[in-house]
């Protein structure tokens, strides 16, 4: 091989020793890491209070007589709602939290009938820039008045918001709960029941 | 952490099996039916002593004009003019009432109590202002006048009780108290009808002073008559007394059989309770009393206080005017009391009802010797007051209502239930219709059906009912679509 070829061959390498590393640095600056925000961590906690309307749906009876359908109206007039809930956090998505709230409504002859619920919920939720929506399960205690009866029962309280975040600590929104309130009763099977109920509520959250 | 969790779930679970009402909410409003409001009587409207003229006497095809209902409602007493049409709505009106001829009743005056003999109506009413009790017994007469002639025309005569005035009343009795006095009595009236008789009740209480709240019952007086229009500012005139100091409760402990029987508790000075005849022949009387505890019964909010320790006594008699009422010592009960009698006429039956929410039923003879073994009873029930036949309704059937009873154990009204006569050996509750005459929906969708029961009226022919009650007002049950429901008035 003559000089000449070996000085070239030199040459070509160590043009491609320089132009590696620069193509390296390059690669780096036109494909950047995706970065995760967390908006929330655990400790996180909110507060909110909410007020909307309150519409009973139907009465379910799963032992109908002969004759009889098993859904029947529940013969109250479309009422009011509110309730205080606090959450805490226990990742950006996850959260737990306990809800004390009370409905009221009138029966035909212009009678009160009111709700009182007392659940725990358990929720995911999802971030959309400033929006986020959880869905959520509550279960808990309702504590049911009509004229001078009295009765404690079980409540399953699925739902869902939107929540449009003001800032860090503040949101607006609403939510649609869908209420399961099973009444059984033990010295009349008879006359168990299952109240199905929605509400439409607009909220007001701190979170802190 | 997990020890806390499970701890949480078994308290909420036992706060529901042990907070669960006996009733079911939803399903009650799943039945609720809005109840018609007819009339412009007051919600809280308390009438006793309901009584109607004219309007079992009404012949459809000749008469027009309306009978009345009326009922006593303490400072007022109201009334209403029947109506045979369902689309007419008739207002409740208030009745003058005597304002008192030797003396003027004060702005508190009440109506202590109301009869009806006939077509003639007896009140008795009292006040108390500062300076003296005033109390009479007044009459409004020929309220009715049935016309018998067998023609078309209407002319049946009912005065219009609307044109009443305080000058219409008669005066039969008063009595003024002058409370100045540092010791005084002051009477006070009870009216009872039974068959053709009106009976007064003259009950004597005695106060130490002008601000002594604590009446004492001092004597119980019983006068009876037919001719009440008679009678002229003194119950000795037309009546005749029905001397109580005769009668006796026999000890049925210490009685050892041979005669005479040992008597106890003599006299009873307490007010009577009931008297009732259905036939003009047996007449029965309940008076309870017997001990040194004798105070008046109390109601407050719609629940009677019942005084303790005091015998419940049944008497019975053969004629209304008998001196001597002996006693029918099988139902003599003792630290109870008896809250109302009613004979049933085509059963023949005597039913009577007791503070300890029983009631007893004689034999199909009327014997007081065979009164039921085992009463009947109602779980939750104070006791059973009111009763009404509804033979025509429900044939067999009676109802009875309920009453609410403080004094130690406190128990709500619940409404009315209803009796099966039919095997008059075993008088029982009834199944007919799932006992009740009346469309049960519209029943519970009332507040009659938890409602303490003072009174029931039959009206119209037989075709209505009224219900009155302590403190959810005055109830009517017709007939509307094929259903009897129940509205408020």
């Amino acid at each position: 091989m003559t000089d000449k070829y070996r000085l070239l061959i030199s040459a070509f390498i160590l043009l491609i020793l320089i132009t590696i590393p620069a193509y390296s640095q390059e690669s780096e600056t036109e494909e950047p890491e995706i970065q995760k925000i967390d908006y929330y961590t655990l400790g996180d906690q909110s507060f909110s209070i909410s007020a909307g309307l309150f519409m009973p749906l139907f009465f379910m009876d799963f032992t109908p007589a002969s004759g009889t359908s098993a859904v029947s109206l529940t013969n109250l007039t479309v009422g009011g709602t509110g309730y205080l809930t606090y959450e805490a956090y226990l990742n950006n998505n996850l959260k737990l939290g306990m809800e004390v709230g009370g409905m009221f409504a009138y029966s035909p002859n212009t009678n009160p009938f009111f709700m009182i619920p007392i659940t725990a919920k358990f929720g995911y939720e999802f971030h959309f820039g400033q929006f986020s929506m959880p869905i959520y399960l509550g279960a808990g205690i309702n504590i049911i008045t009509y004229d001078d009866a009295t009765n404690v029962q079980l409540l399953f309280k699925p739902g869902i918001s939107l929540y449009w975040n003001y800032n860090s600590n503040w949101g607006f929104g609403g939510n649609l709960v869908y209420w399961i309130s099973p009444e059984i009763i033990f010295a009349a099977p008879d006359e168990t029941r299952v109240g199905n109920f929605l509400d439409f509520t607009i909220s007001a959250q701190y979170h802190f | 952490m997990k020890k806390r969790i499970y701890i949480l779930f078994i308290t909420l679970f036992l706060l529901l099996m042990f907070s669960c009402s006996q009733t079911g909410i939803f399903y009650r409003l799943e039945h609720e039916q809005a109840y018609q409001e007819l009339n412009n009587l007051p919600n809280a409207a308390r009438l006793s002593d309901l009584v109607s003229i004219g309007t079992n006497n009404i012949v459809a095809t000749t008469d027009a004009t309306d009978g009345y209902y009326i009922g006593n409602g303490g400072p007022n007493i109201f009334f209403r003019s029947e109506d045979n049409t369902n689309t007419s709505v008739d207002d409740w009106e208030t009745l003058a009432l005597p304002a008192g001829t030797s003396f003027s009743f004060s702005s508190d005056a009440v109506v202590s109590s109301m009869a009806l003999l006939e077509n003639d109506l007896y009140i008795s009413r009292i006040s108390r202002d500062g300076t003296s009790i005033k109390s009479g017994i007044y009459m409004l007469e020929d309220l009715f006048t049935a016309n018998v002639a067998f023609d078309t025309t209407d002319d049946d005569a009912f005065t219009d009780l609307s044109g009443i005035t305080s000058g219409s009343w008669t005066t039969l009795v008063e009595d003024e108290s002058d409370k100045l006095n540092t010791e005084f009595t002051y009477d006070y009236y009870k009216l009872h009808v039974a068959y053709d008789s009106l009976y007064i009740n003259l009950l004597r209480y005695k106060l130490s002073s002008s601000t002594d709240s604590s009446p004492e019952l001092d004597e119980s007086l019983l006068h009876v008559t037919t001719s009440p229009d008679a009678i002229d500012n003194d119950l000795g005139v037309s009546t005749t007394e029905i001397v109580m100091t005769n009668l006796f409760v026999v000890d049925t402990v210490a009685d050892d059989g041979a005669e005479p029987p040992v008597k106890t508790n003599l006299p009873i000075v307490a007010p009577i309770e009931k008297i009732i005849s259905a036939d003009g022949t047996n007449y029965w009387m309940i008076l309870n009393g017997g001990t040194s505890s004798q105070r008046e019964d109390t109601e407050i909010n719609g629940k009677i206080n019942w005084s303790t320790g005091i015998n419940a006594n049944l008497f019975g008699s053969s004629t209304d005017v008998a001196v001597n009422i002996t006693e029918a010592t099988d139902v003599t009960r003792s630290s109870i009391k008896f809250s109302d009698i009613y004979e049933h006429t085509t059963a023949g039956d005597i039913i009577v009802t007791d503070t300890n929410g029983y009631i007893y039923t004689s034999g199909d003879d009327g014997g007081v010797g065979t009164w039921g073994a085992i009463p009947l009873s109602k779980s939750g029930i104070g006791l059973f007051h009111g009763f009404e036949n509804i033979n025509t309704l429900e044939p067999n059937n009676i109802i009875v209502g309920t009453s609410a009873i403080i004094n130690g154990s406190s128990y709500s009204g619940s409404g009315y239930y209803q009796l099966d006569l039919t095997d008059t050996d075993n008088i029982a509750w009834s199944t007919v219709n799932d006992g009740n005459f009346a469309d049960t929906d519209t029943y519970i969708s009332t507040d009659l059906n938890d409602s303490s029961i003072i009174d029931f009226l039959f009206g119209a022919d037989n075709t209505e009912l009224l219900a009155s009650t302590s403190l959810n007002g005055v109830w009517l049950n017709k007939l509307k679509d094929a259903l009897r429901i129940w509205a408020r008035e």
